[in-house]
């Protein structure tokens, strides 16, 4: 037990240096990093009040927008495939399909889907294609194990349509998995880099096209660049925060034996 | 002959019919898009037949991810700012259009105010495919106060650059650093008089100025008196340059702005790249291009907004905000005072008449891979440059 | 009237299958027909047949991809399902429990490209600060060895905190009856574990393992952001190396072939391991 003890604490302490670096980075001054001595410590907001002006405002409010609207449509359809498939839908074995395709490749010809409905360089572009996973599916599915069919039945004998059941009895019996997918496929397509920057041109640039641009465009000013990566790593941390309890309770209880 | 009066007279009937042509515009001119769309609007004022739509869309390379993929949807670019390693790829492939018409419509001392190195880079024989906008050429940076305290001179032939390079060693710091980008690679090579490319296209990357080079690099790294650092690795190559971690190297004069900004411990200088007897340089940056899918009405409006951007006073604006060369001597007049401000923004131009271009050959973008190898492969592991060279001719031959 | 209401039922899936359908199936049909093309992307494209797919079999990078992939997955799975299980274990049921795993968790809410930026300030062995202040040095810029290991390393370090939380919840999930009986009948806590507690893990450690693999054989993340297939090609993955010929060589066709070789072979390793799952019987991960 002790050797694991030391395992963790190692693990633990490796994990949070670089977190500890870009925090470090994004609180002392600028031209502390160009100085030859990397060890100063001065303390100073300037690395994030650079921020302002650069767009990594606007850049979050696309972002914000376009992840929550994906996300509502990932767990409204997500629950309906997954109750269909609950139901006896043979839809299980293209979602694992859907789990393995390597997305990348699928820029081109996505690009042209997205061409010919006239998304691209729209909003549209970063949430019609994002409004279904095959991951939440999948959870959700495991979800719909705990719920207790003769309730559904029930609901049924008394003439209750699928739609209601679905809404009023099986979605707060799945409260944590909902949150909990919430939680994950907000985080997933907040994180999305490369689509975004092919899709979109700047105005509609999610936070991570806008942190590859500034990146690219002031390599050198690492403060601001680890202010940046934390302003927009914030609603992540505050949803995870918020949401934590409920993350690990889904993952129990998708996980007894 | 008859092309040119059509093209005449298809303007004058657009400009007279008052139809209005849209050209959209990709560029990468990342840092400077406000001056972009600045000379775009200037364009605006001075004319009403062309509107274009000016839009940024990333590095070269994302560009040219973005242009592979609009390709046949319609969404393509009018003009496209085509890279010029990307450039003979295009042309081989049959995806522009020719502008030579175009081309020779111009006056005569217009063509001849063109850098003859620039202005031949788009045509391919009896055609013309591009047009020069912003170009470059590799100069050397140096820490002038740690040339001046060690009291050397900055130094003209390659000979010089070692000997330099082995006087301002120190333990504190480097004499020189390298970054293995082919294009740097490029410039020593054709600086010694040699080519990584034979007039008829097949590939010459183990020559003896190539190895010269190679073995140059070799002997100053094991000495520790040359940092060597990746293709990808520019970032931190300059981060150790600006913290006098090394104090000589290469890089494009567009990057000057950017390296001044963070030289604040010390006089940061350029300089033209040491040369020996019939060396040149290489030219870098990009091509203007008119894609294949645009209209007649495209066409002749992309060559209108072209000639309003190499018009001397707004190549000048230009060059005063992006720090790329002037591809047309009566620029360079209207330039006076921004290169005396600063004598080292001027350090690329002279070596302005010894530029020629990349080779046009559209294989020469994964040679560009074969040399990046090549390179890592002798200053980082342990291969000889006569071998890792041979390696990379031998592969550049089978791609063909 | 029960057909009616299963039909009604199906219908709920409408929505999802359309977007699968039009942003996913129709997408990969196409990356079917570019794998008969030859085509750069700029110009029309040239059929070629089969071309493509032949050459897969005589393409020495494509092999030694795979190779570096696998060579990848190996180092990568059994440190992340183990250290999964021994974090988890140690943790549980101590006061920071939560806040180890938040702290865990942590390397997935970055954004990935500040993540990028802080792993090469701190480990790069000529000027990262580790390397200046403890002189301990991964030479992972001119060792192929060290590179594989770097990446490994920079995987774990993001991906670790998932395990974790999964390895965890099962835990939690393992009734204390079945423990208090054995440590009744005088059983020690290291045979509780290793006799009791790892084998009611198993199901979950497949379940790891099958998502911990599709992600190894595709990903290619980690070694874009931080050493681009190099030094020497030697971190050049299957995922890194579909990108570079599409993307980088613009060879679509060949890409396309890529992009099925990799589904094929995803397809088979997560299928064989599901049916092992699925024998297993426990567990609510089935197919």
């Amino acid at each position: 037990m002790i050797a694991m003890r030391l395992v963790t604490a190692l693990f633990a302490a490796f994990v949070a240096l670089p977190l500890a670096w870009l925090v470090y980075a994004a609180f002392i001054p600028a031209e502390a990093l160009v100085r030859a001595n990397l060890a100063t410590f001065g303390f100073s907001l300037e690395n994030f009040a650079a921020l302002r002006g650069t767009g990594l405002w606007r850049s979050m409010a696309v972002s914000f927008s376009a992840t929550s609207l994906a996300v509502a449509g990932q767990l409204a359809f997500g629950l309906g495939a997954a109750y269909a498939i609950r139901n006896g839908l043979r839809l299980l074995a293209l979602v694992m399909l859907l789990l393995a395709l390597p997305s990348e490749l699928l820029l081109v010809p996505l690009y042209r889907q997205l061409q010919n409905l006239a998304l691209i360089d729209t909003l549209g572009a970063l949430v019609v294609p994002f409004l279904a996973s095959p991951l939440i599916v999948f959870l959700l599915l495991q979800g719909l194990r705990r719920v207790p069919w003769e309730v559904i039945e029930a609901a049924r004998l008394d003439g209750a349509g699928e739609v209601a059941i679905v809404g009023r009895i099986v979605a707060p019996i799945l409260r944590p998995e909902l949150t909990a997918s919430a939680v994950l496929a907000f985080a997933a397509h907040w994180n999305l880099v490369l689509y975004p920057r092919i899709m979109t041109t700047e105005a509609l640039w999610t936070v991570q096209a806008f942190l590859t641009e500034l990146l690219r465009a002031r390599p050198f000013e690492w403060g601001l660049l680890g202010a940046a990566a934390l302003v927009a790593s914030v609603p992540l941390i505050v949803l995870y925060i918020i949401f934590e309890k409920r993350i690990i309770e889904v993952f129990e209880s998708g996980f007894r034996s | 002959m008859n092309r040119s009066l059509t093209a005449i007279a298809a303007a004058l009937l657009l400009s007279a019919a008052g139809a209005q042509t849209t050209i959209t515009f990709w560029h990468s001119m990342e840092g400077v898009e406000d001056t972009v769309v600045e000379l775009v609007e200037a364009y605006h004022a001075a004319q009403s037949d062309v509107r274009v739509d000016v839009r940024y869309v990333g590095s070269y390379a994302e560009a040219q991810t973005r242009l592979v993929a609009a390709f046949g949807t319609g969404n393509e670019p009018v003009v496209f700012q085509a890279e010029i390693g990307f450039f003979p790829r295009l042309v081989g492939d049959g995806a522009l259009q020719d502008l030579a018409d175009l081309a020779a419509t111009l006056p005569d001392e217009v063509v001849a105010d063109f850098y003859p190195g620039l202005w031949g880079y788009g045509e391919f024989g009896d055609a013309r495919y591009g047009l020069p906008w912003n170009a470059s050429t590799p100069v050397m940076y140096y820490n002038a106060d740690a040339l001046r305290q060690a009291g050397i001179a900055p130094p003209t032939t390659w000979a010089e650059f070692a000997s330099a390079a082995a006087a301002l060693t120190t333990r504190a710091s480097q004499g020189a650093m390298f970054v293995g980008d082919s294009w740097l690679f490029e410039m020593m090579v054709l600086s010694r008089g040699g080519v990584l490319a034979l007039p008829d296209g097949t590939p010459n990357l183990d020559g003896p100025e190539a190895i010269a080079a190679l073995t140059m690099l070799r002997e100053l790294a094991r000495a520790r008196q040359l940092a060597f650092y990746g293709a990808a690795e520019s970032t931190p190559a300059i981060l150790s340059f600006v913290r006098t971690r090394n104090l000589m190297t290469f890089a494009s004069i567009a990057n000057w702005p950017d390296v001044r900004r963070f030289s604040i411990g010390f006089e940061l200088a350029a300089a033209p790249v040491p040369l020996e007897d019939g060396g040149r340089v290489p030219l870098g940056g990009a091509q203007l291009v008119v894609m294949r899918g645009a209209s007649e009405a495209q066409r002749l409006a992309a060559f209108d907004f072209w000639r309003f951007l190499v018009e001397p006073e707004n190549l000048a604006s230009w060059i005063e905000a992006s720090y790329y060369i002037p591809v047309r001597r009566s620029a360079i007049p209207l330039l006076d005072d921004f290169y005396a401000a600063d004598p080292n923004r001027a350090a690329a131009l002279a070596q302005l008449e010894l530029a020629v271009p990349r080779p046009r050959i559209p294989e020469f973008n994964a040679w560009r891979r074969l040399i990046d190898d090549a390179l890592e492969r002798t200053l980082r592991g342990n291969q000889t440059p006569q071998a890792a060279l041979a390696e990379a001719q031998r592969r550049a031959l089978e791609e063909r | 009237m029960i057909r009616g209401v299963r039909a009604r039922a199906y219908l709920l899936a409408l929505p999802a299958t359309l977007v699968f359908a039009v942003f996913s199936l129709v997408p990969l049909l196409s990356v079917l027909r570019y794998a008969t093309w030859r085509w750069s992307g700029t110009t029309d494209p040239v059929p070629v047949g089969t071309a493509n797919l032949l050459r897969l079999l005589s393409d020495d990078e494509l092999w030694a991809a795979l190779g570096t992939t696998v060579s990848f997955a190996l180092l990568a799975l059994p440190a992340f399902l183990t250290l999964s299980v021994v974090i988890a274990l140690a943790i549980e049921g101590l006061r920071y429990e939560r806040a180890v795993k938040a702290l865990l968790f942590a390397p997935g809410l970055i954004t990935v490209g500040g993540s990028a930026i802080a792993w090469y300030l701190l480990y790069n062995p000529d000027f990262g600060l580790i390397p200046e202040v403890t002189g301990l040095v991964l030479p992972w810029t001119s060792q192929p060895w060290a590179a594989l290991v770097y990446i490994v390393l920079f995987t774990l370090w993001q991906q670790t905190g998932y395990g974790v939380l999964v390895a965890s919840a099962a835990l939690r999930g393992i009734p204390r009856e079945v423990k208090e009986a054995a440590r009744v009948d005088g059983a020690h806590e290291g045979e509780v574990r290793r006799l009791i507690v790892l084998p009611m893990l198993a199901p979950t450690m497949l379940f790891l393992t099958i998502i911990g693999t599709v992600f190894s054989l595709q990903s290619y993340t980690a070694v874009y952001l931080l050493t681009r297939g190099g030094p020497f090609g030697s971190t050049r993955v299957l995922g890194y190396y579909l990108y570079e010929t599409a993307f980088e060589r613009y060879e679509l066709g060949y890409g396309a072939a890529i992009t099925l070789f990799v589904l094929v072979i995803t397809l088979v390793v997560a299928y064989l391991q599901a049916r092992l799952l699925a024998r297993r019987g426990a567990s609510e991960a089935s197919t």
